[in-house]
């Protein structure tokens, strides 16, 4: 199991990249569909650098089903195994 | 590979948001760079960015899909870049595929689109669903499929000017898979590798098709093709890492059509074109031929040999003493390089940087042109930051993959070869040598004279189309409008009373340069008016493109006609044609927003034909 603090923080690093939104507001707003540049292909987007990055593969049901950012860490920290 | 968190991402990020010019070697970086999250990311930091500003061409492209375009925009818009263009994207409706490509009047086909980039994938083609026990009634689909694309692009290119870049496409494993029987599955790849094939057939059938095969860049990168979840959840049937590969081919292409494809390969010498160091070892003591590393070395030989039998120049830059490398390269039995392979050589000890750049002034061409070759981190890193614009190489690590670094950035793509491609190399050669015979004589008019010029002009043949259209796409110097003129439309004013286009071919003292200048004119009844003239660089400073208009002053004198019309567009890059109507004395009379008109009245206009020409009429 990895540690689920460097999880967390490699999943905030990739949503502030693609996303563009700054850390800050991320932990400000952890929802993520509150935020407006968050689409089905921006997450998407995500999905694949999440799994290269922590070399896993998801569920796309599960991945879907996170509505926030320690939900989609967590859901990342599953995988991982 | 590059590294994507080199610094040459963030270099670029930098550069497209502050609208400064995108770093030439940053942007070689990005072509060698294979990470498709970094592809994105820029692609989506350059959707802002103006072409002008960021010192890139901007194609414009059409985008016809028949699955969610989504990460291809952004994925494209960056490999576009790495070949120095930023692309304006007009992207075809989602799920309207063969209605849009029926649809004449689709801003698709606007007049002024570069490509119509036609991407499909297995769906297209296969139907929703099939029955395993009757495998005829699946390939009897799947052939009728691909006929009706055929007919499809064949109607889109036959009606109009587009360019279209279609691809060969994957047989996705599951359709494979789903037949148990191994005569079933073999007659289903069967059917699917001459879909593939009569896909391919498009590129020879039609000029204004070009055909990428998707499928052997997929096997030979050994990408996954599809993400099974991004294709029931988006339909995307393609991976990010099978669209940078799609996307590398679209560089590629555009590059070619547009004009920035390089033609001259310098390369370094030691631990380049064989292993070791001449000066330490000997040419005895060099490896080369034989078995592993020499075998290496020699396929390097023997694909860069290739290369110019397609006519790319070679130049030699090599840090050694010339007598020694000149005995090597003739006496060494292995050697396939020779030394008169070479249009130019700088062998010395001075910086590669200053060699290329004179090279490329003996040889008349920009350092833009180049492609650098070298093992020598120190040696590329010099012509990096001195000359920017050269696309330089790696050649260290494992010499085996030494063919495949060459090859695999596509630098040196051509729509079509030509018979001044294959002859190229010497015509180069010779104009080295000429730059040596110029330096004897007292006036520039004396040296002409010697120069035994012949000049020969006629209207086009259907033979002369390609060369035609390739001078239309590759010169930007000598292009008077920028208006290119492909192959179609080259050959439908050919054939037509209305318009002339003529083409011009220069031979002298020291060889035949082949067909140099064309030019494209519309015959109204009172005006003849010059659509474009373009000529290669090679022959500028010797008459040759007054000796064009002199010819078209001659036949409108033949016919009568009033008034021959010259226009000119100034770009970027065409200065150095821009005095040619005001030194001939055409009269400027207005403009045609940015385009200039001069005009000449032909009753009473003198001969323009130059004394130090012989000028052929065929």
């Amino acid at each position: 199991m990895a540690d689920t603090q460097s999880v967390t923080d490699g999943v905030l690093d990739i949503l502030e990249d693609v996303l563009e939104i700054p850390r800050a507001d991320l932990e400000a707003r952890p929802t993520l569909r509150d935020h407006e540049n968050w689409d089905s292909m921006g997450a998407l987007e995500i999905l694949s650098q999440v799994e290269s990055r922590f070399g896993v593969q998801l569920d796309l049901r599960e991945f879907n089903a996170a509505k926030t950012v320690d939900e989609l860490a967590a859901a990342v920290s599953a995988g991982i195994k | 590979m590059v590294d994507a968190t080199d610094g040459f991402l963030t270099n670029l990020t930098a550069a497209a948001k502050a609208g400064s010019p995108l770093g030439r070697a940053d942007l070689t970086a990005l072509a060698q760079c294979d990470d498709p999250a970094a592809f994105r990311k820029l692609g989506r930091t350059l959707k802002s960015a103006n072409a002008e500003a960021a010192g890139l061409a901007a194609p414009k492209v059409g985008v016809l899909a028949t699955y969610t375009v989504g990460p291809l925009e952004p994925i494209l818009r960056a490999s576009l870049a790495a070949g120095g263009m930023l692309p304006t994207f007009t992207i075809g409706d989602y799920a309207a595929f063969d209605l849009t490509l029926s649809r004449s009047d689709d801003p698709l086909f606007d007049a002024g689109q570069d490509v119509l980039f036609c991407t499909t994938d297995a769906s297209y083609f296969l139907p929703k669903d099939w029955s395993g026990s009757d495998v005829d009634a699946l390939t009897a689909f799947i052939t009728e499929r691909v006929q009706s694309f055929r007919g499809l692009l064949a109607d889109v290119v036959t009606r109009g000017k587009t360019t279209v870049l279609t691809h060969t496409v994957p047989l996705p494993a599951v359709v494979r898979d789903g037949l148990v029987s191994w005569s079933g599955r073999a007659k289903v790849s069967r059917c699917w590798a001459q879909l593939n094939a009569a896909i391919l057939e498009l590129a020879e059938e039609h000029s204004a098709i070009a055909v990428a095969d998707f499928v052997s860049s997929l096997a030979d990168e050994a990408v996954a093709a599809q993400d099974d979840r991004l294709l029931r959840f988006a339909d995307l049937p393609y991976t990010d890492a099978a669209l940078m590969v799609l996307a590398r081919e679209a560089r590629r292409f555009l590059q070619a059509k547009t004009g920035l494809s390089r033609k001259v390969l310098a390369l370094d010498l030691d631990n380049t074109q064989w292993g070791g160091v001449l000066g330490e070892v000997g040419a005895a003591g060099v490896e080369l031929g034989g078995l592993y590393p020499g075998n290496s070395y020699t396929e390097f030989q023997r694909s860069v040999l290739r290369l110019r039998d397609q006519g790319v120049i070679l130049a030699l830059a090599s840090k050694n003493d010339a007598e020694h490398v000149e005995s090597a390269l003739t006496e060494h039995p292995e050697v396939l390089l020779r030394p008169e392979m070479f249009s130019a050589s700088a062998v010395n000890w001075s910086p590669k940087s200053g060699n290329l750049k004179a090279m490329a002034a003996q040889l008349s061409l920009s350092p833009n042109a180049f492609v650098f070759m070298d093992d020598s981190r120190f040696e590329r890193g010099e012509v990096t930051a001195a000359l920017p614009e050269v696309t330089v190489i790696a050649a260290d690590g494992d010499p085996a993959y030494l063919v495949r670094n060459l090859l695999r950035g596509g630098w040196f793509d051509t729509l079509e070869l030509t018979d001044t491609d294959r002859k190229r190399p010497g015509l180069y050669k010779a104009r080295a040598e000429r730059g040596n015979f110029a330096e004897g004589f007292g006036s520039a008019e004396d040296y002409l004279k010697a120069l035994d010029v012949v000049v020969t002009i006629a209207e086009a043949t259907p033979f002369d189309v390609a060369r035609i259209a390739q001078l239309a796409a590759r010169t930007n110097q000598f292009n008077l409008t920028g208006l290119r003129f492909d192959q179609a439309e080259t050959t439908t004013m050919s054939d037509s009373d209305e318009h002339i286009v003529l083409s011009c071919s220069v031979a002298d003292r020291f060889g035949d340069e082949g067909m140099v200048g064309a030019a494209w004119v519309r015959k109204d009844a009172d005006a003849w008016e010059v659509l474009n003239l373009v000529m290669s660089c090679r022959v500028l400073g010797r008459g040759v493109e007054q000796a064009m208009v002199g010819w078209l002053l001659r036949r409108a004198k033949e016919t009568g006609v009033a008034t021959l019309r010259g226009t000119f567009t100034p770009s970027a890059r065409n200065t150095v044609s821009s005095k040619l109507w005001s030194q001939l004395g055409f009269e400027h009379i207005g403009d045609r927003e940015s385009t200039q008109v001069h005009e000449l009245a032909v009753d009473g206009a003198a001969d323009l034909v130059p004394d130090s020409i012989q000028l052929k009429e065929k």
